[in-house]
């Protein structure tokens, strides 16, 4: 028996198994886990890792004991999507912790949320005065949602009734110094006028480019390989080896 | 075309692990003379019973040879202290049957035996 060989094929089995079911599960985002998720999260990485090393079991039952959790995950995912009481049910509710300026002490009593966690949450949200908040809204996540009084917001173009210029996505055109073809169509362009921007900036080959993107605006930003800085700013005090 | 690409692949890869640790009851079958371990068990019980003792040491020498063929082909699906708990068998078996001793070498191929039944197992 190789040992070394069969962690190999084990590892890879694992591996793959994970991205694959990882991209079943979607795109809910770390920020976005809930408690009991991350709990999830580890508990499978757990059994994949077992999986690997842990030769003196067979493969298939820990295997099925992997599929079977994140299908579990998969099976809640679509419950809560498709029946919002379940959804509510299982992942909770967010929870008003300030309401009109007020702190709510018996929302927070029963979250066991401490004084203490809603000011450092309000610290982390830029709020270093209670008074300026209206509303605080903890979420299922974990996170606080923090609605200033309308006095302490920042004031934006439509208060001032300032006319702003659409912005949305820019489309990526060239990536690692190569054209991104699809999104050239995509945005009615041609290599020949990709080609003749870039010249305009001094640039005579596309793999010069490292990244380029074409704004909403119709402004086209190019970042060069060689990006020619004469003054590097240096926020590091440690002079290595690394 | 590619959406069905893009779907069969991880499916392919799914499937083919799958075979790879389900596959080891259909791997651990005989496909030679070589490698038929419940047989070479067999012929070794009855040179004991009969006790022709250099028959049954050549054939401990069969029967771990076999062993190892099986243990180089479920290596992927079975679980190492099965496998190792057999190669141990083995080796006292030897010992059992260099002392002709035919109360250990019966125990320790019941053992084997056991070991081969438990390959494939879940």
């Amino acid at each position: 028996m190789n040992e070394a060989l069969v962690e190999v094929v084990r590892a890879l089995i694992a591996f793959f198994t994970l991205l694959i079911f990882t991209r079943l599960l979607g795109k809910q985002q770390m920020s976005q886990l809930t408690f009991f998720d991350y709990v999830l999260g580890i508990t499978v990485g757990s059994i994949a890792a077992s999986l690997t090393i842990e030769l003196t079991y067979d493969p298939w039952p820990m295997w099925l004991g992997l599929v079977t959790w994140i299908l579990a995950v998969l099976a809640f995912q679509l419950i809560t999507v498709k029946w919002r009481y379940a959804s509510k049910y299982i992942d909770g509710e967010p929870t008003v912790v300030i309401m009109n300026g007020m702190i709510m002490e018996a929302a927070m009593k029963k979250l066991r949320y401490r004084i203490s966690d809603l000011t450092e949450q309000l610290r982390d949200k830029g709020v270093f005065d209670m008074s300026q908040v209206e509303f605080a809204v903890l979420e299922v996540s974990g996170k606080l949602s923090v609605l200033k009084k309308s006095q302490h917001q920042p004031v934006t173009p439509k208060d001032m009734n300032i006319k702003t210029k659409y912005s949305g996505i820019g489309t990526e055109l060239i990536y690692d110094g190569v054209v991104v073809e699809n999104n050239l169509k995509q945005v009615n362009r041609d290599k020949k006028w990709l080609q003749k921007e870039l010249k305009r900036m001094g640039i005579n080959d596309v793999s010069e480019v490292f990244f380029a993107t074409l704004e909403t605006t119709g402004k086209l930003y190019v970042d060069r390989y060689q990006d020619h800085i004469k003054n590097k700013t240096d926020i590091s005090d440690y002079d290595g080896p690394y | 075309m590619k959406k069905i690409v893009a779907v069969l692949i991880p499916v392919l890869l799914l499937v083919f692990f799958i075979l790879i640790m389900i596959g080891d009851p259909f791997l651990k079958k005989s496909f030679s003379e070589d490698d038929n371990v419940p047989a070479i068990i067999k012929e070794i019980k009855a040179d004991v019973i009969n006790d022709n003792w250099a028959d049954a040491k050549v054939g401990v020498d069969e029967l771990e040879e076999a062993w190892n063929i099986i243990t180089s082909r479920v290596q992927f699906s079975t679980d190492r202290q099965v496998l190792d708990d057999g190669d141990l068998s083995i080796v006292r078996m030897k010992g059992f049957v260099e002392a002709n001793d035919s109360a250990g070498t019966l125990a320790e191929l019941g053992a084997v035996k056991r070991h081969w039944t438990h390959i494939g197992e879940y």
